[in-house]
């Protein structure tokens, strides 16, 4: 049973009202495609499917329910794929390949129009880009991943648009999202559905003031912690060094990574 | 920024191809470039990124018949963090961990730290603001500006930019050859003043792979910036000292990385003291004469007093 | 009277801002997205003072994707008056602008920002450069060249300015002001020593996090909606009423999100026209439209700089000083001064004289950057340094013989003494050099600290009949924690628990607005308001707690039926009987709440709303007169290891004590003097703009050369506040007799730093910040 249901988003279906189901959902890397998992279920599949309109690239979502298994994931895609050669928009990268086939005579692959795979908080995003935007781009100003943020630093100074990408900190600012096809990708939105330790030792020290800074330095702790559970202060300090907060909270972050560690 | 096409190049030969075509550029770890793409620093901007990360065996690290090989795309970090490069080669694991913050090592690559471009603040600032002589234009703006960064030992091609990695002075000091596509090249040869890059590398030319012959002494690595992290060096140095042999580098003094061969001498064979390494440290800065102060320009004297100082502290990091 | 709290200045309470930061959730301003929405950026003025000769924006206009490009000649714009702020003008109209930086009347709006940043480029402008000044000194030359913008301006609203100002003078000035009491040739005759010496103090960049950015939004019935990052809402309310006189406040609603570092004054006096062209490009395309600034574009604020202090101090050999005179030149603005309070307020100096000149540059303007007495706060430390230097004296010392000693001044000093072991660690200039081969060194300073005084603020509280508590009143978190604070006054004071208090969304700020014309004195200022709102809630509450309670079809005997609210308190969100505890009844029970009313036959809100406005709440004047002395003091201490090969500079450990009167959040306390002692560090040791002397751009516009500290840039931060005041009661002029802290440490630390450096190095540095040449300069090695 396929059900479509057509939204705008400005009626109150975001990304954001999807996350909120992510308790149910398979976190991972390595998804396939909807019609994979679908098959992983020998129950009745149920397939949602919710295209949002936004400016810009829109996207659409595909949730799959096996209800065998009571398995639920998403594939989330964009609501327009955009031909390069003569701009027609297409529903599905599949209708454009067809389109590219039938009109410009060739077959392209997703790389040739600039459609790229990528997890994003363990759900897999296919998404048409731009090859001159950087990933903090696409998280923060198409797909509205907002914690990404950006003191328009625009040289890597500041840390505050870090994000995991698989499992290491890296600057979303200063990687091009063209060559992140495949990697899995972690904001602080998804940190903070795995409800990590890092979040309650943050508010429970004081760690931010304005604020700004804060979802960056949570990200850059939480590679460190990945990768060293049991860090000292000093290794705190030189993990957290490329953060930049104008407020000044370095101490403080120090102490909650600590405190983090312990209830790992 | 402004709009490019991207092409993921499969092999040294194809990316070498592609970067022969007008307009196009290597991108490495994309630290530097992207920065300078964003803030729209040079009048002629690049067309097409040629990504040679989808090249296979570009990242490693390796010793071979006494020689460390590193693969020209190895990340920062990984030097940094590496047993064999931190026991026998420290100078250069030393110079990665000192450069830029965390996240930058975790992208940014030796080769793409060795080829990036000045910090002159009038080649970096925005827009193209100065359209200065690393950009083909008709001034140094330095010269006449504030230039407390700035080399002390004079102008390159009327230039007096400084080179600013970390990683240049540990490799000339640890005698490394710089593997590309076309040709072998030792360290000492490597760096040049050009518009706007800072190597002898043709323009199809890329780095492959970083060779070091296992050092016959210890080596170390010193460098001073304003803050502890993040900041590109006000002055650094590395030195690898045996007991006939002396290498020892500055950089961020000069255009180009400088061996400072009086010192060199000065060290050849003699003991690692207190007294031989402050003299070495004098003879290192012979001939700086750096900027004098000029209104809110404070100069760069600074500069030698502390080119000084880390010529002698790196010697004695090598006993 | 000291009162015993249960809910204020205890430790343990949840950082109310905390977990929407945390988890990434918090909308800043950047973050803002709205349906439809346009993009914005204005050109950015690339030198020091020109003028446009000619403009070509056609092949902008042609651009795929570019919506409207507005100017400064266009009819959108004409008609709109220019924007008194600082003695300075920003008209919308003109085609000349006086700083690198400054953001032209250009504007373009796309569909994009990459759009935007292309239009711009295309714009081709030629312009005529015209002379520039860089420093106060060249400015006040007779035959300078007038840099200063619309020089009448300052005259054309007079009562904006305070009566010590002296407007009236020609050429670059924007301002001159002098103090002076008793006689300072006499001083200076009786005492046993004079010193001279010149103190500067570079320009100070506010360098925020989050970027300038402006949403507008014009709503279906008209009513303007601005997405600010800005402290105070009237302020810009007021603004664009000045601006669009049919554009009535009530009309235009101010959205303050989250905001990513604010420090100061930002938007409305010093930064219109973003906000301007925003709503310029709303009007004309219906559409939403965000405005952002990049980071090249926010050097846009920064704090006076002193460009030389000339200070003549006489000393006699028991410290005390007799006469001190200054003569300051500032490159400026209103902003900052070094002004006369400290000495005044703080000290018993028989014989004073100040002149201070204030000059326009071609720099930006000048604004409070946390806060308007950092000049002052280091031309004090400054003095007292240099006296007990002069003498011999331990600088700790020489503050007996010219204060009137307050308790609450030695009660800083004598903690902070201990806390850093100064006694024992306390040497001569130069003398202590350590294993390592640095010099060891300890720095202190003192001033009053700030009482905070009383702005303009209203709100409300509603006690909803489910016992939960609303405050209403927007307020603008930029950093300070004011959330929590005012959260544990609430509960304090209404006697319920501090997790049953809640603000509204973010984004509903169409009821109150606090803060009223700044961050300074905030907390102050939001006391008086939620003490004077949650007092009257309460009362409320208590009368219905003796009167019968009306149920949906029959009316309830009053909850204490033979009780009158005197006889009533309420404490962890239960109202009971003062002289029986265990007679009590919870908050929902008294306002009747029910799980599952019937809504067609709800008779109407049973909750408890109240609001208090400015007037309504107690006032407290005192700190505008300078001659009342200071009840609340701070001391500060530095160590610092400084290397005299390099003149690099090891911070490793400050020691701040405040004494705030009553502690209200104590984490929120301690988090403002660690995150302003770190600020301090950079002001300290490597905060500079660096503008080019030929064309007058400012060079290090971006976050890696203007260099503020990073996570491992300094030592130790030890915190430590103290209740004491004047008569060991907490008798600060806040409704709780708390006094302020979220300005202090960064405000006058910087010079704490330095005084330790001299002590290091036996040197005599009068300059901040202290870089590597400064030190090596002065121990003659280069």
């Amino acid at each position: 049973m396929t059900k479509e249901i057509k939204k705008n988003n400005s009626d109150g279906v975001s990304r954001r009202d999807f996350l909120k189901d992510a308790g149910l959902l398979v976190s991972g890397t390595a998804i396939g495609s909807t019609v994979l998992l679908a098959a992983c279920g020998d129950g009745e599949t149920v397939t949602e499917k919710i295209t949002t309109t936004v400016t810009g690239a829109g996207a659409t979502t595909t949730k799959t329910v096996t209800a065998g298994e009571m398995v639920k994931t998403e594939t989330i895609t964009q609501s327009k794929y955009v031909c390069p050669v003569d701009g027609m928009e297409f529903d599905s990268l599949a209708d454009l390949q067809a389109h590219f086939e039938n009109e410009h005579g060739g077959e392209a692959t997703s790389a040739d129009l600039n459609v790229i795979n990528l997890t994003i908080n363990g759900k897999l995003y296919e998404v048409q880009i731009e090859p001159y935007w950087t990933l903090r781009h696409l998280l923060h100003d198409v797909l509205e991943f907002i914690s990404v943020k950006d003191m328009c630093c625009e040289q890597g100074q500041c840390g505050s648009c870090a994000v995991l990408a698989d499992g290491k900190p890296l600057l979303s600012c200063m990687l091009l999202a063209i060559e992140c096809d495949g990697r899995s990708i972690q904001t602080a939105e998804g940190l903070a559905l795995e409800n990590h330790p890092l979040i309650e030792a943050y508010v429970n020290n004081h760690c931010s003031q304005c604020g700004y800074c804060t979802p960056g330095f949570i990200m850059t702790a939480k590679g460190l912690l990945d990768r060293n559970p049991n860090p000292t202060a000093d290794e705190i300090a030189f993990a957290l060094e490329g953060n930049l907060c104008r407020c000044s909270t370095y101490p403080y972050h120090i102490q909650a990574v600590l405190d983090a560690s312990s209830s790992l | 920024m402004k709009k490019f096409k991207h092409v993921n190049a499969s092999s040294i030969d194809e990316a070498s191809t592609l970067l022969g075509q007008d307009g196009a550029v290597l991108i490495a770890g994309g630290t530097d470039l992207l920065g300078a793409l964003k803030n729209r620093i040079l009048s002629n901007y690049p067309s097409v990124l040629i990504n040679p990360k989808t090249i296979s065996g570009l990242d490693y690290i390796k010793e071979e018949g006494g020689v460390l090989k590193v693969g020209a795309l190895t990340l920062l970090e990984e030097i940094a963090n590496n047993d064999i490069v931190k026991s026998n080669y420290t100078a250069l694991a030393e110079a990665a961990h000192r450069t830029a913050s965390p996240h930058i090592r975790e992208a940014g690559t030796i080769g793409g730290n060795i080829c990036q471009m000045n910090r002159c603040w009038y080649f970096r600032h925005p827009n193209n603001r100065f359209d200065c002589l690393r950009k083909g234009g008709g001034m140094c703006f330095a010269m006449a500006g504030d230039n407390r960064y700035h080399s002390i030992f004079g102008a390159v091609k009327a230039c007096i930019a400084v080179n600013p990695s970390d990683t240049a002075p540990a490799l000339v000091a640890l005698n490394a050859t710089i593997v590309t596509n076309k040709r072998d090249i030792a360290a000492d040869d490597f760096w040049d003043v050009g518009i706007p890059g800072s190597t002898v590398l043709d323009e199809d030319e890329i780095v492959t792979e970083i060779q070091i012959p296992e050092p016959a002494g210890k080596s170390a690595f010193i460098k001073f910036a304003i803050r502890k992290t993040i900041d590109f060096p006000v002055v650094n140095c590395a030195a690898m000292i045996s007991g006939s042999e002396a290498r020892i580098c500055l950089n961020a003094v000069y255009n180009l990385p400088v061996r400072a061969t009086a010192a060199e001498e000065a060290m050849a064979g003699a003991t690692i003291d207190e007294a031989n390494a402050e003299a070495a440290g004098e003879a290192a800065v012979t001939g700086a004469s750096g900027f004098p102060a000029n209104g809110s320009n404070p100069g760069n004297k600074y500069k030698i007093q502390i080119a000084k100082t880390l010529v002698k502290r790196t010697i004695l990091a090598c006993q | 009277m000291t009162e015993e709290y249960t809910v204020i200045g205890k430790r343990g309470y949840r950082h109310a801002e905390g977990l929407p930061k945390a988890t990434g959730k918090a909308t800043f301003n950047r973050d803002i997205k709205l349906p439809q929405m346009l993009y914005g950026k204005m050109l950015i003025h690339p030198n020091a003072h020109s003028k446009i000769k000619s403009i070509d924006i056609s092949k902008a206009e042609a651009l795929p994707g570019v919506v409207s490009i507005l100017k400064y000649d266009d009819a959108e714009l004409q008609g709109i008056r220019p924007l008194f702020g600082q003695a300075d003008a920003y008209s919308v109209q003109t085609d000349e602008y006086y700083f690198w930086g400054e953001e032209c009347n250009i504007a373009v709006c796309a569909e994009s920002e990459e759009i935007c940043d292309e239009a711009l480029s295309l714009i081709q402008i030629e312009w005529e450069e015209l002379p520039f000044l860089l420093s106060a000194e060249e400015a006040l030359k007779a035959d300078a060249p007038l840099v200063i913008r619309n020089p009448n301006i300052k005259n054309e609203h007079p009562e904006m300015l305070p009566p010590w100002v002296n407007t009236t003078l020609e050429g670059n000035y924007l301002f001159a002001l002098e103090f002076a009491w008793g006689d300072v040739e006499q001083g200076y005759q009786d005492a046993d020593v004079i010193v001279e010496e010149n103190l500067s103090y570079e320009y100070l960049e506010f360098a925020p996090a989050e970027c300038d950015s402006v949403v507008v939004d014009i709503r279906d019935n008209d009513e303007v909606v601005f997405y600010i990052q800005e402290q105070s809402g009237v302020a810009i309310q007021q603004t664009f009423r000045s601006f669009f006189p049919q554009l009535p406040m009530s009309k235009c609603r101010i959205e303050k999100h989250y905001s990513g570092g604010t420090y100061g004054l930002r938007h409305n006096n010093f930064h219109p026209r973003p906000t301007l062209f925003a709503l310029l490009f709303a009007q004309k395309t219906r559409k939403p439209i965000k405005i952002l600034t990049d980071r090249k574009g926010d050097f846009y604020y920064h704090d006076g700089k002193i460009e030389s202090c000339k200070l003549k101090i006489g000393v006699k050999n028991d410290g005390k000083i007799t006469a001190l005179s200054t003569d300051s030149l500032i490159g400026g603005g209103l902003g900052t001064t070094v002004g006369a309070r400290f000495w005044s307020k703080d000290t018993i100096i028989p014989n004073f004289f100040l002149h201070e000149d204030q000059l326009a540059v071609s720099k930006a303007p000048v604004t409070a950057f946390r806060c308007e007495l950092n000049n002052g706060a280091y031309h004090f430390s400054k003095v007292f340094d240099l006296a007990a230097n002069a003498v011999g004296m331990d600088p700790t010392l020489i503050v007996n013989a010219n204060t009137r000693n307050a308790p609450s001044l030695l009660e800083c000093i004598k903690s902070g003494k201990e806390i850093i072991d100064w006694d024992s660690k306390w040497h001569s200039s130069g003398s202590k050099q350590l294993s390592n081969g640095k010099y060891h060194g300890l720095g202190f300073t003192w001033t009053e600290e700030w009482d905070g005084h009383h702005w303009s603020a209203s709100g409300g509280v509603r006690i909803c009949s489910d016992g939960s508590v609303l405050i209403l009143g927007n307020i603008t978190d930029f950093g300070v924690m004011p959330m929590t604070s005012v959260k544990i006054m609430c509960a304090e004071t209404l006697g319920v628990r501090f997790e049953d208090v809640h603000f509204p969304p973010q984004q509903d700020t169409t009821c109150f607005l606090w803060e009223g014309m700044g961050g300074s004195c905030g907390l102050h200022t939001n006391s008086m308001v939620i003490k004077a709102a949650a007092e009257k809630a309460k009362k409320l509450l208590l009368e219905r707690a003796v009167q019968p309670r009306q149920a949906l079809y029959q009316v309830l005997p009053p909850a204490f039926p033979d009780l009158t609210p005197d006889d009533l308190d309420v404490k962890d969100s239960m109202v009971f009987e003062k002289s029986n505890p265990e007679n009590k009844m919870s908050i929902p029970d008294i306002l009747v709440w029910r799980e599952n009313p019937c809504p067609a036959a709800w008779i109407g809100p049973l909750d408890i709303q109240v609001c208090v406005s400015q007037g309504e709440t107690e006032t407290n004047h005192e700190i505008h007169d300078a001659s009342i002395p200071s009840t609340y003091y701070q001391a500060h201490f530095a160590e610092v290891e400084v290397d005299s090969e390099t003149g690099f500079v090891e911070v490793t450990k400050i020691v701040n004590v405040n004494d705030i009167g009553q502690a209200i959040y104590p984490e929120g306390i301690e988090t403002q003097q660690v995150g302003g002692t770190l600020m301090a560090w950079g002001r300290a040791l490597t905060e500079e703009p660096v503008y080019d002397p030929m064309t007058g751009v400012l060079l290090n516009c971006n976050l890696l050369d203007y260099k503020y500290s990073t996570m491992r840039d300094c030592g130790t931060i030890i915190p430590k506040y103290l209740e004491v005041g004047e008569k060991g009661e907490h008798d600060g002029s806040g409704a709780y007799g708390n006094v302020g802290i979220g300005e202090d440490t960064a405000t006058v630390v910087p010079a704490v730093i330095l005084n330790a450096v001299n002590n290091a190095l036996g040197t005599n540095i009068n300059s901040l910040p202290v870089t590597p040449t400064k030190i090596l300069k002065a121990l003659g090695k280069i």
